[in-house]
This record gives C-alpha cells, sequence and structure tokens, in this order.
C-alpha cells in the first residue's frame, strides 16, 4: 500500500488553540450544518447531483445548510464518486482534518461499494474501506432528495450528540 | 437600460413562484416511471440465477441452498436489466427510491421461512462475496434487513394513520 | 499491485478491465457510467459500434427515440457547462439561471426514462423502453420554455460588456491551427470549422431534419461559449422536429448472441467527439474494446491556447470541454 492509514485522530488535535476554537464555534451552531464535498474519480453523475441541491432547484441553504471549502469548519463530509487509490491519499488527509464530532456521508452507488467498476483495477471498493461512514445514500446517480435526506439524518444525529454533551456537562 | 432590466426581472419575480422544489415539506419529485429500486415476488421465483449473471454491478446473489435472494441496495445502479431478463417476470422495478441508510444494507426476500419464527433471516447465512467485507477496517456493519417484516409492519401503520400528504409543488411558471 | 495502476484507473484502461469482466450487453450500462452527465451519448455510441460490428440495421422508432433523448442530453450538458462558465467569471446570477432550466430537463428526462441522468434506454439493437407520446406531447411546453430562457441567457452573453471583456482574446485559437490538431466540439466551431459529426448521416436521424451545424469566427472562449448557447437553442428545435415526425413501429431488433467483426463509431457530445471501438471473435465477450473521448483528445491543444501559468486556465479549459472525468485524480 502507498499510503498509511492514520486513523488515531487524537494525534492530530495538536493544533490545540485552533481545533479548540473549532469546536467551541461548532458547539454554537449545532443545528446550522456546514458541508464539505469531496468528489473522488468517476462518471461525475453524483457531483452534477449534489450541485444541482446547491442550484435554486433544490437550494439546502433553505435547510440551514451551507457549502464550505476548508474540512476544518465542515460537520459533514460528502464524499461522492469512485475512490481510486490515488485520491485515497487526498480523502486521508481531509479525513484528519475533520473536527470531532462531524459526520461522514457517502454517496452514490461508486462511494458506497464501487458500484459497476468494484472489481477494477485501482479501484477502492467503497469510502467504508478506508474511513468509516455514518451514512449511505444510494442510487445511481444519487437523487438530490437522497442527498437532502441523507444531509438531514447526519444533521439529526450530530443534533442529538450535542444535545447528550450538553446534559452530560450539566449533570457534572 | 440595464437599470430597467433588472428592474422588470424583480417585478416578474415578486409574481412568480420559486423555482425550488420544497422537498422534506413537500413531496419527493418521483414520476411513475421513476426507477428506484428492484423488489422481488419471492412466491413466484423459481432461483434461477439469471438476474445475479445478468446484473452489471453483480448486486444480487441468489442464495440456492436457502432459498433466498440477496440484493445489495449500496450496490444496485437500477438499470434494470434484470427485470428485463427475468424468465419468470417475477421481479419488479419500483418508484420509491431506496432511502439513506447507516450502513450497508442487504436485503433479503425469502419464500421459505423457517416455520416457528418471525423473521426470514434466522436459517440464512451471509453470501460468501460479502464476508471479507465485514471485517473491513472501517467496521462499518453489513446489516441483513428482513424485507417481508418490514413489508407487513408498514401494512399495519398505513392502516393505523395515514400519512398527510401536502400538495405537489405548485406549478412552477 | 503493481506500479502502474494509477495509469490503469484512465478512461479508456478502465473500459478494457470492464469489458474482460462483463459481456456485451452488461457493457452498455458501463459505458454509459464513464462520463455522468453525458452518459445516454456514450452509450450510443457505444450501441451503434456493436451494431456496426454485427451488420443489424436499427429500427427507424428506436433511431427516433434515440436521437431524442441524445440531443436532451446535449441540452442539460451545455447548460451545465455554461453554468461552470458563468461561475467562473463571477455571474451567479447567470449561473443559476442555466442550472434552473437544466433541472426542468432533467425532470423530462425522467418522465420519459425513469432517471435524471443514467437513462439506460440504450441496448444494442434498439432502446429498452418506449416512449410515452402524451408525455413528450406535454414536455414539448416546457422545452418551449427552455428556448424562450436560453434566448435570454444569449442576449446577456451578446449584450453584457464584461462578459466580452473578460472572455474575448482569451485563449485563441485559429482556423488552421484547429485543424492540424483536430480539435473537435465547440473548439473547432467556435474557430469557424464546420465539423460536426451529426452531418455525417453515420448515426441516428439528423439527415432527415436537416441538421446544420452552429459555427462562429471569433476563435476564442466567447465564440466557444456563444456556441454552446446557439447549440442548446437548436438542440432542443432539433427535439421538437424529431417529435413531429415520429413514426411508429418496433423499438429493439434480435441481436446476435455472439459478436463477430470490428467497428469504430464517432458520436458528436457537448464537448467534441467520443469514439468507440470494438472488436469481436465470435463470443459474447469483446475481445478489444476502447474509448477516446473529446476531453482527452482537446487536451492536447492546451499547450497552444494558455500558458498553464494564467489564471484564465480553469475557464479555457470549461470553454473546450476538458475535464477530469475517470482520470487519475
Amino acid at each position: 500500500m502507498s499510503f498509511k492509514i492514520k486513523r488515531d485522530k487524537k494525534k492530530n488535535a495538536g493544533l490545540s488553540v485552533a481545533s479548540a476554537g473549532i469546536r467551541t464555534f461548532h458547539n454554537f451552531r449545532p443545528e446550522s450544518l456546514w458541508v464539505f464535498h469531496y468528489d473522488g474519480s468517476g462518471c461525475d453523475g453524483c457531483n452534477a447531483e449534489y450541485l444541482a441541491c446547491l442550484s435554486p432547484a433544490w437550494d439546502i441553504e433553505r435547510l440551514a445548510v451551507r457549502n464550505t471549502g476548508n474540512p476544518a469548519y465542515a460537520d459533514i463530509l460528502l464524499v461522492t464518486g469512485l475512490i481510486t487509490e490515488n485520491s485515497a491519499d487526498e480523502l486521508l488527509q481531509i479525513y484528519e482534518q475533520l473536527p470531532e464530532g462531524s459526520k461522514v456521508v457517502s454517496a452514490g452507488a461508486c462511494a458506497c461499494t464501487g458500484g459497476l467498476f468494484s472489481e477494477c483495477e485501482g479501484i477502492m471498493a467503497g469510502v467504508d474501506s478506508l474511513i468509516p461512514v455514518d451514512i449511505y445514500a444510494a442510487g445511481c446517480a444519487a437523487r438530490p432528495e437522497a442527498l437532502i435526506d441523507a444531509i438531514l439524518m447526519a444533521k439529526d444525529e450530530i443534533v442529538s450528540e450535542t444535545e447528550n454533551r450538553e446534559e452530560a456537562v450539566d449533570d457534572e | 437600460m440595464g437599470l430597467l432590466k433588472t428592474g422588470t426581472q424583480l417585478v416578474k419575480s415578486l409574481f412568480t413562484t420559486p423555482n425550488t422544489n420544497t422537498y422534506p415539506k413537500g413531496e419527493a419529485n418521483i414520476t411513475e416511471k421513476s426507477r428506484g429500486m428492484i423488489v422481488i415476488d419471492e412466491d413466484m421465483c423459481t432461483l434461477c440465477g439469471l438476474c445475479s449473471r445478468r446484473c452489471p454491478a453483480g448486486a444480487i446473489t441468489v442464495g440456492r441452498n436457502e432459498g433466498s435472494w440477496f440484493i445489495d441496495r449500496m450496490k444496485c445502479i437500477a438499470c434494470g436489466e434484470c427485470v428485463y431478463e427475468c424468465p419468470e417476470n417475477c421481479l419488479k422495478m419500483v418508484k420509491e427510491y431506496v432511502v439513506p441508510e447507516k450502513s450497508v444494507v442487504i436485503d433479503v426476500f425469502s419464500a421459505r421461512a423457517v416455520p416457528g419464527s418471525d423473521s426470514v433471516l434466522d436459517g440464512i447465512e451471509m453470501p460468501p462475496a460479502y464476508e471479507d467485507k465485514l471485517n473491513s477496517i472501517s467496521g462499518s456493519p453489513l446489516k441483513l434487513r428482513d424485507v417481508q417484516r418490514r413489508r407487513r409492519r408498514n401494512k399495519r401503520n398505513k392502516n393505523s394513520k395515514k400519512k398527510k400528504r401536502t400538495a405537489h409543488r405548485n406549478k412552477r411558471r | 499491485m503493481n506500479s502502474n495502476m494509477f495509469e490503469t484507473t484512465e478512461s479508456s484502461a478502465v473500459f478494457q478491465s470492464l469489458a474482460r469482466q462483463k459481456d456485451y450487453k452488461q457493457l452498455v450500462y458501463a459505458s454509459e457510467r464513464m462520463y455522468g452527465t453525458g452518459g445516454f451519448g456514450n452509450s450510443f455510441a457505444f450501441c451503434t459500434a456493436i451494431e456496426g460490428a454485427c451488420n443489424v440495421i436499427v429500427p427507424m422508432r428506436a433511431q427516433y427515440i434515440r436521437t431524442i433523448l441524445m440531443e436532451l442530453s446535449m441540452v442539460q450538458e451545455n447548460l451545465l457547462r455554461l453554468a461552470s462558465i458563468a461561475e467562473t467569471i463571477g455571474y451567479d446570477r447567470l449561473s443559476m439561471m442555466c442550472w434552473t432550466e437544466r433541472e426542468y430537463i432533467l425532470e423530462i428526462l425522467e418522465k420519459l426514462t425513469g432517471n435524471r441522468m443514467m437513462l439506460s434506454m440504450c441496448c444494442p439493437g434498439g432502446v429498452r423502453r418506449d416512449l410515452d407520446m402524451d408525455i413528450i406531447s406535454e414536455s414539448i411546453d416546457e422545452i418551449d420554455n427552455v428556448i424562450l430562457k436560453t434566448k435570454e441567457i444569449y442576449e446577456i452573453f451578446e449584450s453584457d460588456k464584461q462578459i466580452m471583456n473578460r472572455l474575448k482574446g482569451l485563449g485563441y485559437l485559429s482556423k488552421e491551427e484547429a485543424e492540424a490538431a483536430s480539435v473537435t466540439g465547440p473548439g473547432a466551431k467556435g474557430s469557424g470549422l464546420a465539423e460536426d459529426r451529426r452531418t455525417l448521416g453515420e448515426y441516428g436521424i439528423y439527415h432527415l431534419l436537416g441538421f446544420k451545424p452552429v459555427v462562429e469566427q471569433g476563435g476564442d472562449c466567447y465564440a466557444r461559449c456563444i456556441v454552446k448557447v446557439r447549440e442548446i437553442i437548436q438542440s432542443a428545435e432539433l427535439v421538437k422536429s424529431a417529435v413531429n415526425e415520429m413514426p411508429e413501429g418496433s423499438i429493439c431488433t434480435q441481436m446476435p448472441d455472439r459478436i463477430e467483426g470490428e467497428w469504430i463509431a464517432r458520436i458528436e457530445q457537448a464537448d467534441g467527439m467520443d469514439t468507440y471501438y470494438v472488436k469481436g471473435k465470435g463470443s459474447a465477450f469483446l475481445e478489444d474494446a476502447g474509448i477516446r473521448k473529446a476531453g482527452e483528445s482537446n487536451d492536447k491543444i492546451m499547450y497552444r491556447v494558455t500558458d498553464y501559468s494564467s489564471e484564465d486556465e480553469a475557464l479555457v479549459r470549461l470553454t473546450l470541454g476538458i475535464d477530469d472525468c475517470l482520470k487519475e485524480r
């Protein structure tokens, strides 16, 4: 393997001040989610569907979801497309930069399991062979409805987790 | 001139409905012909295995010994080849799309339920193709799902309370 | 794992490795997924190649259905490309207009075929499902609306001085250079070359519809954008005239189980000419298969039209129709 899998997130929390700041920032806005979108290789169909979600036709910003360009501020990492051996490194780097408590959504057949291309050379069979995935959205290409469903599902999880954490702090 | 154009556009926008689909509130934009997911009439199926051989993505597994039919919902590309090839016409493409799940879901249909148990999953083993996936590093679990039980539960729910559905989004323009 | 694995993920190599695993009927779905937004064109090209190798004649109604779906997917792809160009030059409103119109076309496609992008309609010998004539006649109104809106977009491109300042003279490609490098698609048409595969009558029913390619003389990014806008209107008009003349009849012919012979099919997509090569030796599995996508062949002209350090490289790339689909990435 040409890449190393670093799943130990705590090691990378060395940028303590910045990450603490980001975490506090997160706690203030549990219901407004920022999505970082990563499109691997592949046919671009799911990519175009997510872009259609940002366009006026579906407009996910009405659901308090925003697209962001920096994984350090993202609550959700949305992965679409095929993950090849080459893009694996990139995806791992992005995953390491995610703040704690953020969710990973894989959308489309290629990102979930590799789909039609799962037996080809140099292609990872799904995102979950690299990083843990929280929510799988099926479809080829994943419909905007399925993408919205997946993002809202992740949002529900994040909100309930934040509430639990707050309750735990109150008990102390 | 440009100001005039902007003005006309503004006035137009005031009197027309927005172009946005109101999905989670309104209805999903599904048509009669939409290719959502494959379902099987398991009583008619003869377990010939043609669908699993013809599937371009390899999403279908036929367990001949247990008399069960597996479909990997996350691998299926909804092309409809299996529906086209099925000699018994027991496969059907329904318009409802697969809702997102927390794990890779494999739906199990079985005509031969083990007597005395509620679930068809009791006598069924994971198809060998998925076994190494169970030990993948992420630990994302695979889930076998008993579709018949879910179908029964849905029927009960439907009878008890009918879902209120908001009107389909307004005809735009 | 070998050291060359990164090269194997490029589209042709991926297609070849798929051809080793799947027979030619399954490979149609694979070819469709070689390029998402222009998926139907790819499956059309692959099916044309298979039919050519087997000497099968496709029924007339199937040809009409294929042409209608092809032109509809050309409209949505061109709108997608215009949207990304508009966003790159900072015209968000224009970009949003394109996205909105594209959504109408996708809705029509879903009503007709069942999916928004992966239509899965083409099969060797014809089409899988028939089109519902009622739905088509309903959607003609929608297509008319799209044409009206596209004319608005055209007006903006023609009248706005900012757009002209930004795009005119950028990425200039002369007619001779374009001809020598065999550039296809908007790159060629924007430089004054009337090069279009649809005029040759190799596939579809374009020769019956009186098709004439769109040509602009500018040779720069602006001319290529105008070509795209005019092609949208042209494709939508082609759909309308094809619907009017649609004959009755069967939609699919019987195909042989084994492929014998070889063929090259070339098809005009929104970004240029896509080439599919198939070769069979008496088996359901192809002995050899290959793709050359328009983006890959247009890529070699990039060093002439831009120095890679420039900020406008992305813009030139977009107008020439070069993308990173199934590239190593």
